[in-house]
């Protein structure tokens, strides 16, 4: 596991050529199929990155975040439809509910230990998950809500769907950024060393609930942001794609295969781990039902076992071994 | 500077008495060592004074303030700082980031901690350690580490948890001279430890515990003589054995 970033400035070269990288990205995967990949990559990338910031760096995992996306998604998908209210201020208030919920969750929780924390967030995922299926009156329940495609900014539908991809992007960048400048931050450290050793942490005066709780939070808003672009993105949203548990463990895997508690992590998992799901869908999806889910567990279990700090850190020491070998 | 002072100190775990009726009082420019056998309690002691078990009976203070009620961390702010018997690094962290840790309790900024941590590592040794990851340190350096973090934070009173245990003789030396630098700079030291040369070279007062109550207290001149200390370390034949020879 590697420390906190040591200093930002010296290593902004390399963070900058990968953006460019992927900023190229849906310019060369044009076809629909594939836009639609590198979009939905960028989307996982930028809820993963949320996730991360309390899932990875203060190493409390939570299988309940996808609440948090389904909330946003709600949020401004409901203020829309029955107020009229633009997405782009929706959003704001899908993620004030989500940082309230959160926090309010996360006051009770935090103080329950390892597996415990996670069952916790796990039971919240499915009580919402639940919630939004059976209040049909303001949800439509499992039949879902439709957004009428009227393309404008203001209503944050594109009829060019490359403008998804950039937007995302955007995310993407802002939510690399913040977690960069963050881990740098005390609030970085009290994080991680809350993640190494609780008592070690708190005989050395840091307080970290606090610290915990409002990460948590910030997660949790900024992940219903994400949530909201996917509504925007699908302009269809309902429980099961939005709020299930298998979106929550897509989130954790996506930053577990790439590299917890890092910041780049999040983003290399989030395309893997969407490239292989695509690819098992289009060359086994319609053959055997379960195939795709048992090639892709099988790929996931090969990652981890050949770098089990994620891929991120395994590629990095590659860089390392490569720059050190010329010189 | 500041005066740890605890009276009746009692915690029981289920029928078993842990700790029974302790109390010292440990000044600035002082080191107190707490000695006995395994088990005798010395670490509990520790870990009611930092909070991380509460007394069910006794209390302790800070400078006339009662610590009761108050958490590890605010106990730590307050200037009460420990380091554990089981050295508990950050172990996926450098030296440095360890020590950044504890440095954070008092600087404004990562920035401003890191320069304090710098100072602390320079001053027990530890500066070509920096980048080192704390897991691969072999233990002198361990205890060295567990030390440096505690001092970071700025304490005024420094419990020290066997920080000499695993040590080689040359790095003992090395420790005894550090651990009086701190207490000759007005900070009050309290000691657990069972190298008992370390101990009489370095202790004002002894307290001596044994099955979790004390059973004696005074200088290093006065419990080496002390037949119930000498009974209750090397058995009751052999404290006979050398008050007949005497």
């Amino acid at each position: 596991m590697s420390p906190p970033a040591p200093t930002i400035a010296g290593t902004l070269w390399r963070p900058a050529l990968g953006f460019a990288a992927l900023a190229l990205l849906p310019l060369v995967f044009r076809e629909p199929f594939t836009l639609g990949m590198v979009t939905l990559s960028f989307i996982g990338a930028a809820s993963s990155l949320a996730w991360n910031l309390s899932g990875g760096y203060a190493g409390q995992l939570s299988l309940g975040h996808a609440a948090f996306f389904g909330i946003g998604a709600y949020a401004s998908t409901l203020l829309f439809l029955k107020a009229g209210i633009s997405p782009l201020i929706g959003m704001w208030a899908g993620a004030a509910i989500s940082a309230v919920s959160a926090a309010a969750l996360g006051a009770i929780t935090m103080r329950l230990k390892g597996s415990f924390f996670v069952m916790s967030t796990l039971a919240f995922g499915a009580v919402v998950h639940i919630t939004a299926v059976n209040l049909r009156d303001v949800t439509g329940g499992s039949s879902g809500l439709a957004i009428p495609l009227q393309p404008s900014l203001g209503n944050l539908v594109f009829a060019d769907k490359l403008a998804y991809a950039y937007v995302a992007l955007g995310l993407v960048a802002a939510y690399y950024v913040l977690t960069r400048a963050l881990a740098a931050s005390k609030i970085g450290y009290a994080l991680v060393a809350f993640r190494e050793n609780d008592d070690a942490a708190r005989a050395l005066g840091i307080r970290t609930l606090p610290v915990r709780i409002g990460i948590f939070a910030l997660s949790a808003a900024m992940i219903s942001l994400c949530g909201t672009l996917h509504a925007q993105y699908f302009l269809y949203i309902d429980p099961d794609s939005v709020m299930s548990l298998n979106l929550s463990l897509n989130l954790a895997l996506m930053a577990i295969v790439g590299g917890l508690g890092t910041a780049h992590g999040p983003i290399i998992g989030a395309m893997l781990v969407t490239a292989v799901s695509f690819a098992m869908q289009a060359y086994l999806g319609n053959q055997i039902s379960g195939l795709t889910q048992i090639a892709y567990s099988g790929i996931v279990i090969a990652v981890l076992l050949a770098a089990p700090a994620g891929l991120g850190p395994a590629l990095g020491r590659l860089v390392q071994r490569r720059l050190a070998w010329q010189r | 500077m500041a005066t740890l002072k605890a009276e009746g100190l009692t915690k029981r775990f289920g029928g078993l008495t842990a700790v029974r009726d302790v109390g010292f009082e440990a000044r600035p420019g002082e080191i107190l060592s707490i000695i006995g056998p395994n088990g005798a309690g010395k670490t509990t002691v520790f870990n009611l004074l930092t909070g991380f078990l509460r007394p069910d009976e006794g209390s302790a203070s800070l400078d006339g303030k009662p610590l009761a009620g108050l958490s590890p961390e605010a106990r730590c702010e307050a200037g009460l700082v420990r380091t554990f018997q089981i050295v508990q690094p950050f172990k996926g962290l450098s030296v440095l980031d360890n020590v950044v840790m504890g440095a954070m309790l008092r600087a404004g900024s990562v920035k401003a901690a890191r320069i304090v941590a710098h100072r602390v590592l320079e001053e027990l040794d530890m500066l070509s350690l920096l980048d080192t990851p704390a897991g691969s340190l072999p233990i002198g350096d361990r205890k060295r580490l567990e030390m440096a973090k505690a001092l970071a934070t700025g304490p005024k009173v420094l419990l020290l948890d066997e920080v000499m245990g695993g040590l080689i003789p040359v790095e003992v030396k090395r420790m005894i001279a550090f651990i009086k630098g701190l207490r000759d700079r007005g900070l009050t030291v309290v000691v657990i430890e069972h190298h008992m040369s370390a101990v009489m070279q370095l202790s004002d007062q002894i307290l001596v515990l044994q099955n979790g109550q004390p059973i004696a207290t005074g200088t290093p001149a006065e419990i080496s003589r002390n037949p119930v200390v000498l009974a209750a370390y090397l058995g009751p034949n052999f404290a006979l054995a050398g008050e007949a020879a005497c």
